[in-house]
């Protein structure tokens, strides 16, 4: 062993142990011995407190275990270990100091080796009897000791990745969860499956439409005795020519138009029925004579005196009225009306004349006053106000009189009440001015009057030609009312002529509509294909001949169009459904189309899946193996290994029960299995005190071989307390062969005497460079070698190999 | 027996003992055990060799013999007897490990593994070697796999290695991959 993890530890005051020392540990394999009181545990628990700035074991007694352990009456403890270079978290030699509750200086060994010596190196006394216990011991939902540090040796963390991370690829239902668009590609599959199912069965529904629809058109088409060739399938295209040859609808047009012109012409000759007979043609022509005759009679004898006096009209120029003796009337009124104005006008300039010669008389008056008084007040006035501008001095410049002496008020103001009182005067000045030109208007007034006067009233030439056209108007006036009787039988005859002439006009016309009748009659009955009306028919009868063929044409040519109409819609219907198929397999196609792009998404994904799947497969598989292998060959197989050179009579061997499940941490649980093979219980129940107390120091020694060791040492406190002496035995070669072929440093204490010495020689030096250090405690510490023995190897000549 | 005796000796030849030549002589002492070998190396354990054929009480007086001698000349070498045959029973074999530790070896003809069991605690324990121990997870995975891995598989087993939501991710990507059909979706 090169490197020995352990080297020496300083000890000062230290628990049971008074005073300074320091022991040497520098050897693979290192017995402390001493009666129980001298400080063997003081020693291991001062190792552990250096190593790892904790003691575990009194911890889990009391937490404030540090304040006990100074040697007692002391105030504090001092340690210093020393430990190999590899080990060392510094390599400054500080010492650590323990004092009430606290602990100064930093542990030795860093954290993770300190918590390897704490769990996997130092085995103390009062662990090993609860050993079992502690390991499977758990608070809460933390994982037991033992389960921590089996988990730890598994290391499945990746693998529990691999397997947790593809959990979801051993369900495509989960993997839809997990990837939003394989759910929608799957929603999407789905439908386009149940889209290209409805499709089809929709273009199969949509055949059988069309074929039941074709078979129909086939009837119809028979009803019209057509009969297309060629396939079923065609015959939508083959009756589409058939039935657009036939086109009834072109006859029926024809056939109803002529019907029509029947009904027109029936119209016709019930018109002409209500209309005279032709035989009033002749009484007509014979009136019409004997009215000329007459009229011309009249004519003999008032036809010159009439004219005469029309001629008189004519040289009269009257206004053209309704009559001729209208006109006379009225212009006979108007005559009269003219006169009685002139009279009127003629008493009026009489009465203005006076009146005008009244109005100068007073006007000369007015006018002779005012002038008068506008002479007076205009001197008066200028007379004072010369007056006025003398007067300053309130003396009179006429009679030079002090004004003061008649009046107070001065004599200015005086002048000025005078002046006022003739511009009063000026008032009454312009009154009479108004009055005089009131005056001249109203002369001027009248005059203007008179001079209208003077042009309304006529001459007494033209007074005489108004009454002299008075009496000739009388006079004609007088001739007409002689003339009436003659005037009016003038009229009557003409009227009676006009009528005559327009009745014979009339009859002539019903002769020609008769024979235009016929001719139509006759058109139509070439059109319809009928016989020829004969001339003796009447009209009538000719047009209810001719309407019966008609009527019979159009319900032949009804029902034939009923058929091509019936046909027609068939072959409509047929034509919809050619195109619903046609559009039904384009979206059978897109349906497809889209259910092949989904289903390769699906396939796509799937086949992930499996990969995902695989891998997944292979995470629990090797995680299987892997548990197996840690468990059988890490664990079981060195437990079991361990334990039988301990109590190789112990027919059952303690072991982990081997978990099935996938969980990420593993429960571990503790069993026994038989010599023969056979499960025992757990090793509580199977084992003895003895044994359940090696079957806990071998799971030790086992967990400590199981991983790479940190600190390749091993420290146990009297551990073959309850062994008997075959178990010693083996004890002691097992610790032989982890010092000597394993290399670990093995520190062991115990107090009986003869143990210690059996183990001494036991673990003796068996090679060169292997070394064995006693420690003996208590009085043998008094001694000149502090009880401190280091043993060499020395070569053995008792037996020649 | 001497068959057995052979395989004996073959097992602890195999774990570096060395046979010593018959009679075994200790300080110029002969102990007329039915072999001895002893350790070499880091071992300098002394065993010595006997079937139960041997009585009792001379099995006994041997070893004591043995000891007495090996206390005298001051040798530290540890002793073991490896009994072969029958059953002796529990005297026996507590009055022969007053001397020396006892490994017995039952049976007449014992297999080799049973030898090896019984003489277990003289040889070296068997651990598991640390490659096998230390063996990277996920290489055991691509073991599985048959070595060929696709490229999708490589990219799972990768991602383990930060932790169950990256292989978890790289699944969802994976699938959203080949789901999306964002693109050259046919048009209904």
């Amino acid at each position: 062993m090169t490197d020995i993890p352990l080297r020496s530890i300083f000890i000062s005051d230290f628990r049971r142990l008074e005073g300074h020392r320091t022991l040497p540990l520098d050897a693979p394999i290192v017995l402390i011995h001493g009666p129980n009181g001298t400080g063997k545990t003081s020693v291991l628990s001062a190792i552990e407190l250096a190593l790892t700035g904790d003691i575990r074991s009194m911890r889990r007694h009391d937490s404030r275990y540090t304040a006990h352990l100074p040697f007692q009456g002391r105030d504090f403890a001092t340690l210093r270990i020393e430990v190999s270079e590899e080990l060392a978290a510094s390599s400054d030699p500080i010492s650590m100091t323990v004092a009430g509750n606290r602990i100064d200086g930093a542990p030795k060994l860093n954290r993770e080796a300190s918590e390897f010596y704490a769990e996997r190196c130092y085995l103390d006394q009062v662990s090993l009897g609860q050993l079992l216990e502690l390991y499977q011991y758990r608070v809460g939902k933390e994982e037991s000791a033992l389960a921590r540090f089996v988990n730890e040796l598994l290391g499945l963390e990746q693998l529990d990745a691999l397997r947790v991370g593809l959990a979801d690829s051993t369900d495509f239902r989960l993997l839809k969860k997990l990837s939003e668009p394989l759910s929608r590609a799957d929603a999407e599959a789905k439908k386009a499956k149940t889209d290209l199912t409805e499709a089809a069965r929709a273009l199969e529904s949509a055949r059988l439409d069309l074929a039941r629809q074709q078979d129909a058109l086939l009837v119809a088409l028979d009803s019209l005795g057509l009969q297309p060739p060629g396939e079923k399938r065609d015959v939508t295209l083959r009756a589409e020519e058939l039935l657009r040859a036939l086109r009834p609808t072109d006859d029926m047009s024809a056939a109803r138009k002529l019907n029509d012109e029947l009904t027109i012409l029936r119209g016709r000759i019930e018109a002409l029925s209500g209309r005279p007979a032709m035989r009033r043609l002749e009484d007509a022509r014979a009136a019409i004579v004997s009215t000329s005759a007459k009229i011309e009679e009249w004519r003999t004898e008032h036809q010159a005196v009439i004219e005469a006096w029309h001629a008189e009209m004519a040289k009269f120029e009257l206004r053209v009225t309704d009559s001729d003796a209208d006109a006379l009337n009225d212009e006979l009124n108007r005559i009269n009306r003219i006169l009685i104005m002139q009279e009127e006008a003629s008493a009026e300039r009489d009465r203005v004349k006076d009146q005008i010669a009244a109005r100068r008389s007073a006007l000369l008056e007015f006018q002779g006053r005012y002038s008068v008084a506008q002479v007076e007040a205009g001197s008066l006035v200028e007379g004072l106000a010369t007056l006025r501008d003398n007067a300053s001095d309130n003396v009179c410049p006429v009679c030079d009189r002090d004004y003061s002496e008649v009046s107070r008020t001065h004599l200015t103001e005086h002048i000025d009440t005078k002046m006022l009182e003739l511009a009063q005067e000026g008032e009454r000045l312009r009154e009479l001015r108004r009055q005089r030109d009131s005056v001249a208007a109203e002369v001027q007034r009248d005059e203007e009057r008179l001079g209208e006067l003077n042009e309304v009233l006529l001459t007494d030439a033209r007074r005489a030609a108004i009454n002299s056209r008075q009496a000739a108007a009388a006079h004609l006036l007088d001739r007409f009312q002689r003339l009436g009787p003659a005037l009016r039988l003038g009229d009557d005859l003409r009227f009676q002529a006009r009528q005559a002439q327009v009745e014979i006009e009339n009859l002539e016309a019903m002769a020609a509509e008769v024979e235009i009748l016929r001719a139509d009659l006759r058109e139509l009955a070439k059109a319809l294909g009928a016989p020829q009306p004969e001339l003796e028919q009447s009209l009538e009868e000719s047009w209810r001949v001719l309407a019966g063929v008609s009527t019979a044409r159009l319900r032949s040519m009804e029902a034939v169009q009923q058929s091509h109409s019936v046909a027609t819609q068939y072959l409509e219907q047929c034509r919809q459904l050619d195109q619903r198929v046609a559009d039904f397999k384009d979206t059978v196609a897109r349906a497809a189309e889209r259910k092949v792009f989904w289903d390769n998404r699906i396939d796509d994904a799937r086949r992930l899946q499996a990969v995902a799947k695989s891998v997944q497969e292979a995470s629990s598989q090797a995680r299987s193996s892997i548990v197996q292998r840690v468990f059988s060959e890490s664990l079981n197989d060195v437990w079991r290994s361990v334990f039988t050179r301990l109590a190789p009579h112990e027919p059952f061997v303690p072991a982990f029960g081997i978990p099935n499940s996938f969980k990420a941490s593993l429960e571990v649980t503790l069993e026994t299995v038989h010599t023969s093979g056979a499960s025992g219980g757990s090793p509580q129940m199977m084992l003895s005190a003895g044994n359940l107390n090696t079957a806990a120091l071998s799971l030790f020694i086992a967990l400590h071989l199981a991983v790479e060791p940190i600190v390749p040492c091993l420290v146990f406190d009297d551990p073959v307390q309850s062994m008997d002496e075959v178990h010693i035995a083996q004890f002691a070669a097992l610790v032989r062969t982890l010092s000597k072929h394993h290399q670990r440093q093995v520190i062991i204490a115990v107090h009986e005497r003869e143990l210690f010495e059996y183990l001494a020689l036991e673990l003796s030096p068996a090679f060169r460079g292997d070394e064995l250090i006693t420690l003996e405690l208590g009085e043998r510490s008094m001694d000149e070698d502090r009880g401190i023995t280091r043993s060499t190897w020395v070569p053995d000549q008792s037996i020649v190999v | 027996m001497e068959l057995s005796m052979a395989t004996v000796l073959g097992v602890l030849q195999t774990a570096g003992f060395v046979q010593l030549p018959k009679p075994l002589v200790v300080a110029d002492s002969s102990f007329d055990f039915d072999a001895a070998v002893v350790g070499t190396g880091v071992s300098h354990d002394l065993v010595v060799v006997a079937s139960t054929e041997t009585s009792r009480t001379k099995l006994v007086r041997l070893l004591s013999s043995l000891g007495r001698t090996l206390d005298q000349v001051e040798s530290r070498r540890p002793v073991t007897l490896a009994l072969l045959g029958e059953d002796t029973g529990r005297s026996t074999t507590a009055a022969l490990e007053r001397h020396a530790r006892v490994l017995e070896i039952t049976g007449l003809n014992p297999h080799v593994a049973d030898v090896r069991r019984a003489l277990a605690i003289l040889m070296p324990l068997s651990l598991p070697s640390a490659t096998v121990r230390g063996r990277d997870p996920l290489t055991q995975v691509t073991e599985i796999l048959g070595g060929s891995l696709s490229d999708e598989q490589r990219e799972l087993i990768a991602a383990a290695r930060v932790g169950p939501d990256e292989v978890r991710t790289r699944l969802r990507w994976f699938i959203d991959g080949v789901s999306d059909g964002d693109e050259g979706v046919p048009i209904s």
